[in-house]
């Protein structure tokens, strides 16, 4: 390799020191103390919140369904029955609203949502679920023979 | 001398021929169930609950025929997601989905429509002619960057990659409800030649 | 925003204060029960960041009942930071100083432990007796079911529904009672 000038011959080190830290120094502007002034902490730090970030996005579609859940073992209990016969009920019945749907039914439309556990109330007792067993039928659900 | 006394000489507690056998008990005593007999026709459905029925189906067809159904809101499933919705929501759609700005479109897998007095639900979805949601695409956007940085500690292994996702927000322009709850047509399909 | 669409927005938030008879519970049973209440997570709008919980006024925490012999064994452990300073007080003795400290802890311990808890605890108000103050007992307006009805003890029927029950058998008159 020939090099005219002397200054080609100096190999190219990437971007710029000041610009290659400006891009982590900016994702660090929040940082209190060292954390926000010393490269070699900030670095550490800004990695590890970009695996949190990470991470988390997978972790609150754990915890949401986990808060519909838990929602929706609340509103289950207040008419009689448990989230899980009520899931099971409506599953046999053909209906197939999921966790989102049921938990926004519970808090916005009560009385349709109070319908549904009734609906998967019949049904279990129907099919004689042991969770169902000591609860009366609701007398408000006309079902001509079975619920198929 | 029979056989039988014989035996019975012989083998004083062997009776081979009057082997005891568990038998149903016949008799019931007077605080126990009767037995039905093997078939019997429940009688679960009469004319009381059916007038109940009837009523309630007509009240609902009167309020959908005379448009006094009020607010309605609807569960629709729109790519592979639910969403409870009402009129003049927006919604977001994540990911690649064909339509474009401006498109009118008609989301005919309506799984639950409510109303003040009555919620008709699907099994699993309303019956396309019966229930449909008129909506609009109002604007295609990406989402903010997503970072994903995957990191390794001491095995010197750091990959990051930035994504954006396709964000379709829809108008929810009505929620209808076409004709009479409780009727099916004999033929459908007919308003959809390709 | 409509008046009424308001005040239903006031009233789903607002608190709801409940009364519960420890009379013959478990307490550590009833904790189970009452953190749900406490912590609002008999709602279908809870949410751990907002502050559904309720109040709950225990009553009668004097005549709880532990189960088995727990009264002899179960021991209260409580240290002064100080050398020798540990202590350890049994649960008959705990509830001769203290006939509130019983449920108190069983609450305590039941609930979550997070920076929460201490407030969480503020909402429960537990008495002795069954005499609650005047402003306490008129904001109540819930009951929670108990968790087993109060047994009646033989000594509280009165003696001549006693002595009218029917006899199955008579003992004869020679017969030693021991």
């Amino acid at each position: 390799m020939v090099f005219l000038s002397l200054n080609l011959l100096v190999r190219a080190r990437g971007p710029d020191e000041f610009w290659r830290k400006r891009k982590i120094f900016k994702l660090a502007a929040h940082y209190i103390g060292r954390r926000k002034n010393c490269y070699s902490i900030t670095i550490r730090t800004v990695q590890r919140a970009l695996v949190y970030a990470t991470q988390g996005r997978h972790e609150k579609k754990e915890d949401i369904r986990e808060l519909r859940e838990q929602r929706l073992e609340a509103a289950t209990t207040q008419h009689g029955i448990n989230f899980r016969t009520l899931k099971e009920g409506l599953a046999r019945c053909n209906i197939l609203l999921n966790r989102k749907v049921l938990a926004d039914l519970s808090i916005w439309e009560p009385r349709s949502f109070k319908a549904l556990t009734d609906i998967a109330c019949t049904r279990a007792k129907q099919d004689h679920l042991k969770t169902v067993h000591n609860i009366e039928v609701p007398k408000n659900v006309f079902v001509r023979g079975l619920i198929k | 001398m029979t056989p039988i006394a014989i035996c019975k000489q012989y083998y004083p507690g062997l009776r081979l021929w009057e082997i005891p056998v568990a038998e149903y008990r016949t008799a019931k005593l007077p605080w126990m169930k009767k037995t039905p007999p093997y078939q019997t026709e429940v009688q679960e459905w009469d004319e009381e609950k059916d007038k109940i029925c009837a009523d309630v189906t007509n009240e609902i067809n009167n309020q959908i025929a005379m448009d006094k159904t009020g607010r309605m809101f609807a569960v629709v499933q729109v790519c592979g997601k639910q969403f409870k919705v009402t009129e003049n929501d927006i919604i977001i759609i994540e990911g690649f989905w064909p339509p474009n700005i401006g498109d009118h479109l008609k989301l005919e897998k309506v799984l639950l429509v409510g109303s003040t007095d009555f919620t008709l639900v699907g099994r699993p979805i309303l019956n396309r002619e019966l229930a449909s949601v008129d909506v609009t695409v109002i604007e295609k956007t990406l989402s903010h960057t997503k970072t994903r940085f995957r990191f390794r500690k001491r095995k010197q292994y750091r990959r990051i990659n930035f994504c954006r996702i396709q964000h379709t927000m829809l108008r929810i322009n009505c929620i209808n409800i076409n004709g009479n709850i409780d009727e099916k047509k004999e033929v459908e399909g007919l308003d959809r030649v390709y | 925003m409509s008046l009424a669409r308001r005040g239903q927005h006031w009233g789903t938030f607002a608190r709801i204060w409940h009364v519960y008879d420890a009379k013959w519970q478990d307490p550590y049973r009833s904790a189970k029960l009452l953190k749900d209440y406490l912590m609002g997570l008999y709602k279908p709008i809870y949410h751990p960041l907002n502050d559904c919980g309720d109040h709950v006024v225990v009553i009668n925490s004097k005549e709880i009942a532990l189960r088995g012999d727990e009264w002899r064994k179960r021991v209260y452990f409580h240290h002064t930071t100080y050398h020798g300073g540990a202590t350890w007080t049994l649960a008959w003795e705990l509830h001769n100083k203290d006939p509130t400290l019983i449920v108190e802890k069983a609450v305590y311990s039941a609930l979550p432990k997070n920076l929460q808890r201490r407030h969480t605890m503020q909402r429960l108000h537990i008495f002795p007796n069954n005499k609650i103050p005047k402003d306490i007992l008129e904001n109540i307006s819930n009951q929670i079911k108990q968790l087993r009805p109060v047994p009646v003890r033989l000594d509280h029927i009165p003696k001549e529904e006693v002595d009218n029950f029917p006899q199955l058998l008579k003992y004869p008159k020679d017969y030693v009672l021991r």
